[in-house]
């Protein structure tokens, strides 16, 4: 199967106020492939430059340099009327004085298709984001969730070519996000649209997208698919942003072909499967995410031993803290079953195990 | 028991009856300025205009208590002294209809200067907006009769526009400027405009511009985004800008009196005519509340035909 490139982001930078005392880098020299049908999410922390990309393919700003292609067309100099790319926006920016119909209809009048087949589609577009019986309302007269709907038809209804969602789901309750991300994979696999989806809520990303661009700081940092970026995270920002983890300084003591045996701290050892070249003598730090470790019982290799200080039951799993003589704390958590917790007394001893394959090397 | 509640509710009752009276009263007593300033700078000079033009004009200006209706006659008929046949004014309908256009025509030249104007400062960083917008009042500082006056100094035979082209070569005659309609309008355009654009101002900096973007993102170029979207959110400012233009317009006095030069008369000049030489207070009077009405039936018209595209908008 051959996979088209529908945007291609080729070295862009962002640089605001240039050539002034405050400039801002916002993006920097930032490269990146978007497939055609692919749902794509930047993912990173306010401020990371993930919405001045979504800006910069949307039209709103041009980029400071490089260049940006839709379908191997260059589009980074035409305005945002003149790109068959639409936008779903934080706020939904509905238009006040028109329905619900009337902001569905609104891209396809200022395309100037017929009346019949402006009609049609918002017809179809009602019954797509399921608000047919509120198509006269005004915006002031629907709820978020609804709005968030009409926002989702308006910018579906001119069939564009991409689709750019601004965070759309943050003004929602927890209940309403949870449904609206279904909801949002559904229309893109039955659209057949490419998305590509700003957040910066990690469990967002993971759930909805085919793959991730993990940013911080004007940099694309990571791109993968959503396990990839979980299970592999390369950099310590990747690894910290995206789920929990225990991040442990560890001095390189040995190195075999595609192995490094590194000392941990309270002196365990662990042997890890690691392409880089690492020779002895470095420091490293691993990452260790809390489900992959356990709390080691008769018989287990010991990696590290600690003091249990804190035990914390979530329901669906328990959590144990474990001082290992680190500043922060060794976190394990461990699925219940049976709906029964293993009872370890608080302050004892503990020794903890780690699967030698899961553990992750990070380039600082 | 049971009775002693009653009497105790009903004593109650006729507590509450006589604090109300007495909060009444006080209400009243504490408006009684307030209405008597309303009495006297709006109702009661309206009342005395309204008895006015039902009097006869004494012979030396001022009044005769004699029931007349010749004043309201005379807004719109003719009457010749000799014969005592009756033609139409064809003067004060001229008057009127010039007052109306020119008024009119100040009000679109105000918008269409204006509305960028306000867009101008209101799509500025905010920290400079206020220095626009206190560039916008600076000639309210100025005395009205001077100003006008200033504009006579620009646009005269020997005035500074005509001094400049003829210098330039553009022309070789100067422009007759000038005691001319347009004269007028450019006058009162340059009074009334800061009315104008403070109010768009006031709608257009609470426009979320966000709508503006969303509008571009969907395929609308400039034209349509300022057609479709920017106008019919800023329109509770147009309203009130072109009225707050079209009814001092309407009225203008010194500006058609200045730059019209005594040809180019408007209503303020007809009425202020009738108090002065021509001695007809009556007239007067009758010609003013003329003006009332007519600006009371344009703005019904105007806030109507608004407010019903408006609602065909709304849907």
């Amino acid at each position: 199967m051959s996979v088209t490139v529908s945007i291609d982001v080729r070295n862009v930078s962002k640089i605001f106020g240039a050539g002034t005392e405050q400039q801002v880098v916002a993006l920097d020299d930032v490269s990146v492939s978007i497939a055609q049908n692919e749902f794509f999410t930047l993912l990173g922390p306010s401020g990371c430059g993930k919405t001045t990309l979504l800006r910069l393919i949307a039209g709103f700003e041009h980029p400071t340099q490089g260049s940006i292609l839709l379908e191997g067309a260059e589009i980074s100099a035409l305005p945002p009327f003149q790109r068959p790319v639409n936008t779903v926006f934080q706020n939904y920016a509905l238009f006040p004085h028109m329905s619900v119909s009337q902001n569905i209809a609104f891209g396809l009048e200022m395309q100037g298709r017929p009346n019949d087949e402006v009609a049609e589609t918002v017809h179809n577009m009602l019954n797509l984001v399921k608000m047919e019986s509120l198509k006269d309302r005004r915006i002031d007269q629907i709820s978020g969730g609804q709005q968030q709907r009409v926002a989702l038809a308006r910018a579906l209804a001119p069939r564009p070519k991409v689709l750019l969602l601004d965070e759309p789901l943050s003004a929602l309750d927890l209940k309403l996000r949870k449904e609206m991300q279904v909801e949002l994979k559904r229309l893109q696999h039955e659209t057949g649209i490419t998305f590509i989806f700003v957040t910066h809520d990690q469990e967002e990303a993971l759930t909805m997208s085919d793959r991730v661009a993990v940013m911080s700081e004007g940099k694309i940092l990571q791109i993968g698919a959503p396990h990839e970026i979980y299970n592999r995270p390369n950099n310590r920002f990747v690894a910290d942003f995206i789920g929990d983890t225990n991040f442990i300084s560890a001095d390189v003591i040995d190195r075999q072909t595609n192995q490094v045996r590194v000392r941990l701290p309270g002196d365990g050892e662990l042997t890890i499967t690691a392409a880089d070249d690492l020779p002895a003598g470095n420091q490293v730090t691993l990452a260790i995410r809390p489900e992959q470790a356990r709390i080691a019982t008769a018989g287990d290799p010991v990696a590290m031993q600690g003091t249990l200080s804190d035990e914390i039951y979530i329901g669906t799993d328990t959590q144990y803290r474990i001082d290992i003589g680190a500043t922060d704390p060794f976190v394990v958590r461990v699925q219940n079953t049976d709906g029964e917790t293993r009872q370890i007394t608080p302050q004892s001893q503990v020794g903890v195990c780690v699967d030698p394959g899961r553990v992750r090397i990070l380039k600082d | 028991m049971n009775s002693d509640h009653t009497s105790d509710s009903r004593a109650f009752e006729s507590l509450e009856a006589k604090a109300y009276q007495r909060e009444v009263r006080r209400n009243l007593l504490l408006s009684t300025p307030a209405l008597i300033v309303l009495f006297c700078a709006a109702s009661g000079p309206l009342l005395i205009m309204l008895v006015f033009s039902f009097l006869t004009a004494g012979d030396y200006g001022g009044i005769k208590w004699q029931f007349s209706t010749e004043a309201w006659f005379q807004v719109a008929f003719y009457k010749d002294i000799f014969d005592e046949t009756v033609t139409i004014a064809d003067a004060h309908l001229s008057i009127f209809w010039r007052s109306v256009k020119l008024s009119f025509l100040t009000t679109l030249v105000a918008f269409l200067l204006g509305f960028p104007t306000a867009y101008f400062i209101a799509t500025r960083p905010v920290e400079t907006r206020n220095i626009w917008l206190f560039l916008v009042t600076i000639p309210f500082w100025t005395n009205l009769l001077i100003r006008t006056f200033a504009i006579l100094e620009i646009i005269r035979n020997q005035g500074l526009v005509n001094t400049v082209l003829i210098g330039l070569g553009v022309i070789d005659q100067p422009l007759d400027m000038l005691f001319t309609d347009i004269a007028i309008l450019l006058g009162m355009t340059y009074v009334y405009i800061p009315l104008m654009i403070l109010p768009i101002y006031a709608s257009m900096e609470r426009l979320d511009f966000r709508l503006v973007e969303a509008a571009y993102d969907l395929y609308a170029s400039r034209w349509r985004v300022l057609v479709r979207v920017i106008l019919p959110l800023v329109k509770p400012g147009v309203i009130a800008g072109s009225i707050l233009v079209f009814i001092p317009s309407l009225g203008a006095y010194v500006t058609p009196r200045v730059l019209g030069g005594g040809k180019h008369l408007m209503i303020g000049n007809l009425i202020e005519l009738q108090f002065g030489q021509g001695r007809n207070w009556p007239l007067g009077a009758a010609l003013s509340l003329t003006l009332l009405v007519i600006v009371m039936v344009a703005l019904m018209v105007y806030v109507r035909s608004v407010q019903k595209e408006g609602a065909g908008h709304g849907h």
